[in-house]
């Protein structure tokens, strides 16, 4: 029997004027997955990320978390970060956590330690977000995800700029929290070695459509990459071909 | 869970608070009232040139409310606003608040909120730092006879009863809250259009400014002897600044009575800002 949906997309759509962005997008995650959304740049991933998270409209097309369609229903069972998370620098880490898990209907204090602990990042709580690097940032912002005590992760290019040993951490974690938590993680990315390395399942996306979606054992075809795989897939023509 | 209201109007205070701007404009209406003793001699007063000094602590009160409401207030309540506003737009930090599980119309109604409470909060602490310096500097002294001329306080004169001015000192204190709502709902409109604090400041300033001028231009037409002259001065009394006819009235008259107009005035662009505001926050994309 398969696992139960943690996210179900249908037909979703969104247009700039005359340009569709995202066309008639289909997606579904299973409980547990950590699926990862790849595309080349402006493919529509982090629109579609949007779209889910209800933070712009959607001209068509649904969207369900654990069978709940209701926006703000929705968004107690997600966590997200789309375009790299944004804090108020003169705040604390610690402080910015807290004005964010009042509005995930509060958090205690031991909780927030928690958090913090798990991403590592108990000793700098207390500096102004202003003096944190990057790697840093990031971090701070997969705990502020975890406010609430989501079921489903969003992270929309969450190793964006950061060095090697940042980019392992933060797929650490993200494998810590499926593994440790159970959670389903969503993860937008266009580093195929980092999706390959995390994702159990891939859906790729080029100007708005999916164009293949799979385990990589099923995308690939014999003696193929991940990265020739890509490119065959996002070559120009390719949608056409789909639609 | 949806989040508590009173939790999202804290998380705001939290923020204003980290700025450092909600102490700067209680400072600001603090300061105030030190450099201008406190009440004791508001501008205008021929008062304060010899002993013995005929304010006592709640002349010091009345006073300060008006120095309070206008001059400096108002401008540091705005800068406030601008930010309370328009910061999430300009930081990116509206994406982090809108992925949470509460109505866009929430976080709105807590931005507002913090700000209406800030305003009453600020004058109320305006007031009370003149009451302490009326008293340090003046005294308690009952012989109010010689303030009938002077401005803003002399009604008081006339009013020897301490709980009738009590009351009306009170009811300056909402008055000059609600006041400041229309400005606050414009520069809610003026965020959602420009997302930028500084664009907020200085459109919102810049409407303010034309609105006053609006006012004048109404009113000296207004008495004239041209023919529309009626219609213009009555249409100056709906200007923003037009309705803030009410505020004075907290003293020597009744609100309700005599300032109903002025009063609804205020709460109608209140409404209409604030509602316009709302509307852009929710139905806008945060991209």
């Amino acid at each position: 029997m398969s696992a139960p949906l943690a996210l179900e997309v249908s037909g979703l759509s969104r247009s700039y004027g005359p340009h569709r962005v995202v066309n008639r997008l289909d997606l579904a995650v299973a409980e547990g997955d950590i699926y990862g959304f790849l595309g080349p740049n402006g493919a529509g991933k982090t629109t579609t990320m949007r779209l889910i998270l209800g933070l712009i409209r959607r001209d068509e097309g649904q969207v369900r978390v654990y069978g709940e369609s209701d926006p703000v229903r929705c968004r107690a069972l997600i966590g997200g970060i789309v375009e790299g998370p944004r804090f108020y620098p003169y705040l604390s880490g610690i402080d910015n956590l807290r004005v964010l898990a009042a509005y995930s209907g509060g958090c205690s204090e031991s909780r927030l330690e928690e958090l913090l602990e798990l991403v590592r990042m108990r000793d700098r709580a207390g500096d102004p977000v202003r003096t944190y690097s990057l790697g840093m940032k990031q971090r701070l912002g997969i705990a502020q995800a975890l406010l609430g005590s989501p079921r489903l992760l969003l992270l929309d290019e969450p190793s964006n700029g950061l060095d090697p040993k940042g980019m392992k951490d933060v797929r650490d974690l993200i494998l810590q929290l499926r593994d440790e938590l159970g959670m389903t993680v969503l993860v937008s990315s266009h580093l195929l070695y980092e999706l390959d390395l995390l994702c159990s399942r891939i859906g790729i996306i080029q100007d708005g459509v999916k164009v293949a979606e799979g385990t990589t054992t099923e995308l690939l075809l014999p003696d193929e990459t991940l990265e020739s795989c890509f490119l065959r897939l996002t070559e120009p023509g390719a949608t056409e071909q789909i639609r | 869970m949806t989040p508590p209201l009173l939790g999202l109007c804290a998380a705001e205070w939290r923020k204003a608070r980290g700025r450092g701007l909600a102490h700067a404009v209680k400072g600001l209406d603090m300061l105030q009232q030190k450099a201008t003793g406190g009440g004791a001699m508001p501008p205008g007063s021929s008062l304060g040139a010899g002993p013995p000094d005929p304010f006592d602590l709640w002349v010091a009160g009345e006073a300060a409310l008006h120095l309070a409401v206008f001059p400096v207030h108002g401008f540091a309540l705005l800068f406030l606003a601008s930010v309370v506003w328009a910061e999430d737009f300009s930081l990116g930090t509206l994406a982090m608040l809108f992925v949470r599980p509460v109505s866009r119309a929430r976080v709105f109604a807590a931005k507002g909120l913090v700000l209406l409470v800030t305003a009453g909060a600020s004058i109320g602490l305006a007031l009370a730092t003149a009451l302490v310096l009326g008293a340090v500097l003046s005294g308690f002294s009952s012989d109010l006879e010689l303030i009938e001329t002077v401005p803003w306080v002399g009604w008081m004169a006339a009013e020897p009863g301490s709980a009738a001015r009590v009351v009306r000192l009170a009811s300056g204190l909402v008055a000059g809250t609600l006041l400041m709502a229309p400005a606050l709902g414009l520069a809610s409109l003026v965020a959602g259009i420009t997302r930028s604090p500084v664009m907020t400041l200085f459109g919102t300033l810049i409407l303010l400014v034309g609105d006053f001028f609006v006012f004048v231009a109404l009113s000296a037409w207004g008495k004239t002897s041209l023919e529309t002259s009626e219609l213009a001065a009555g249409l100056a009394e709906w200007t923003v600044w037009g309705a803030r006819s009410f505020f004075p009235l907290h003293g020597p008259g009744t609100i309700f009575s005599e300032g109903l107009g002025g009063l609804c005035g205020t709460l109608g662009y209140s409404v209409v800002f604030f509602g316009l505001g709302l509307a852009l926050f929710v139905r806008r994309d945060v991209t």
